[in-house]
């Protein structure tokens, strides 16, 4: 510990020494950072659509014309006693037809009110029914169109659906990309090492003469993979750290729609995720460069 | 005390080094001794089995009880602080200054800055160089350089100092410096070991001379002098 700042020192003197090998090291660094916290930011988003999604859409089911009340009433209690349903509600064919109204009618009130004494939706009166999990749903909908009184059953599997599709893409387009940017740093991390190491033969002989520990040797230039690591996850969380709410906001603004429909995730709730994984992975990759340049040209 | 035992080391590939056969030597602990012999002779191989560098062959190479063929590789570097190396060459660090090199040394067995800076003028002003702490390498004549490589040899106070031909580059009156130095630090009680062909110097010490031929001792006098042997 006592020799971390000489050590670190010599770092920045190898990063200097080599700078063109070191900016470019960087720019691979700050390139592949950015698109892991772009794509984490768009994944996280998109994971936490799914899960409103979840909580918000349901199956519905309507019942056959006439059914009686205590009917309904025993439908409603064998759903409940599922037990991958979370919630059931009750909407009459009137709350179906007011809700109805404000959607559709919404600043043209009176336009409705020509259908006040003859609910268009009389026979609109239905559970809506919200699972643990979106999982289930194909399962239970088809128990559901097997009970008697139902009339239909209602499945929003579109949204989710595409979601976790778009969701997969963007995971497995990532992974790959991610994976080729995260080799490619690696080996040139390494490089710049490496050409530090060879500046530093004479160096490390007579270090080792001295009776330098490999640790002593090594450290610099495993600081040296380290600090090209970490400065290459710094600028690219900066960026997306100021980046992301104008980014939102321009989502928001282009497609209201959406807006309406979803939240997305607060700067701090993403960037909880982000500046860990983020600095682990530069982390990870500098310090992967370094000691695959020294096991392979630093002789202990 | 340094000993080497029936020491026998054969290089497969001839390049790689000069072979020691039936090799015995002792050295006491605070003794002066030249090791003279033509190149090939096997004194450079004496020093790579004595800092850890190398393996013997057979036999074994001990120094102050331990078996040096024996030590593990992470231990090693340990040992090597038992030992302070100069050579013909200085080896100095050329970006460092005299005082900064000889403070690597000490950084390189983890002293504290405070002993650092206790103990690195005093060695200076022991080696002549106190005035020359911030000067770099290239600025000090050959005989300078020496004394500042001595010094960065000797700041962490080793048992036993190695000189390999450390005046095979400098002009009589630096090589006559050099000689008075390391006479001094022997005076101190350090164990000094000189690997040279300098017979000036070597006739000048009049000290305990080892001649290794085609890798064997072949003589072996107190207070020799180079054509002695």
């Amino acid at each position: 510990m006592r020799n971390l700042p000489y050590m670190i020192s010599q770092s920045f003197k190898g990063i200097r020494k080599h700078l063109g090998t070191s900016l470019f090291s960087l720019a691979i660094m700050v390139f592949t950072i950015f698109l892991f916290d772009g794509a984490a930011a768009i994944l996280l988003n998109l994971g936490n659509f799914v899960k409103e999604a979840e909580e918000n859409v349901g199956i519905t089911v309507f019942f056959r014309e006439g059914l009686s009340e205590q009917d309904i009433l025993d439908l409603g209690n064998r759903i409940s006693e599922r037990p991958e349903v979370r919630r059931v509600k009750y909407t009459s064919a009137e709350e179906a037809w007011e809700n109805y109204k404000k959607v559709y009618f919404a600043g043209n009130e009176k336009l409705a009110e020509g259908f006040a004494d003859d609910n268009p939706l009389a026979n609109s009166a239905s559970y809506e029914i919200f699972l643990e999990d979106m999982s289930g749903q194909k399962m239970f909908a088809s128990w559901l169109e097997g009970q008697p009184g139902v009339r239909k059953v209602n499945v929003s599997n579109a949204v989710t659906g595409a979601l976790q599709n778009a969701s997969s893409l963007v995971r497995i387009a990532t992974i790959a990309i991610l994976t080729v940017l995260v080799i490619v740093a690696v080996v040139l991390i390494g490089n710049g090492v490496a050409v530090t190491i060879s500046q530093r033969q004479e160096q490390i002989r007579i270090m080792r003469y001295m009776g330098a520990t490999n640790g002593f040797i090594r450290g610099p230039f495993l600081i040296e993979g380290a600090l090209i690591g970490l400065l290459g996850a710094l600028i690219p969380l900066l960026a997306t750290w100021f980046g992301y709410p104008p980014v939102v906001e321009g989502i928001r603004s282009r497609y209201v729609n959406l807006a309406n429909i979803f939240a997305f995730l607060p700067r701090q709730k993403v960037f909880a995720v982000i500046i860990p994984v983020s600095l682990a992975l530069s982390l990870g990759i500098g310090l992967a460069g370094s000691a695959f340049s020294i096991k392979k040209h630093l002789k202990v | 005390m340094i000993e080497f035992r029936n020491v026998e080391k054969r290089y497969d590939d001839q390049t790689a080094g000069s072979a020691l056969t039936e090799f015995d030597l002792t050295i006491e602990d605070g003794e002066f001794v030249f090791i003279i012999g033509e190149s090939g002779a096997g004194k450079s191989t004496l020093l790579r089995l004595l800092m850890g560098e190398e393996k013997p062959t057979k036999g074994s190479v001990v120094v102050d009880g331990v078996n040096v063929g024996r030590i593990r590789p992470a231990k090693l570097p340990y040992y090597r602080r038992h030992f302070g190396m100069v050579y013909q060459d200085f080896r100095l660090l050329k970006d460092y200054t005299v005082y900064e090199n000889v403070a690597f040394a000490q950084r390189v067995v983890g002293a504290s800055p405070q002993g650092m800076k206790r103990r690195i003028p005093k060695i200076l002003e022991q080696v002549g160089l106190a005035d020359k702490a911030d000067s770099l390498p290239a600025q000090l004549s050959g005989g300078e350089q020496q004394r500042a490589a001595i010094a960065r040899a000797v700041v962490n106070g080793p048992m036993y100092l190695l000189a390999d031909e450390p005046t095979g580059n400098l002009d009589p009156s630096g090589s006559a410096e050099v000689l008075r130095l390391l006479e001094s630090i022997n005076r101190g009680g350090t164990t000094v070991i000189v690997v040279t062909h300098d017979a000036a110097v070597v006739d000048r010490a009049r000290k305990r001379v080892v001649t290794l031929r085609d890798g064997r001792v072949v003589s072996d006098r107190e207070e020799g002098g180079y054509e002695d042997a």
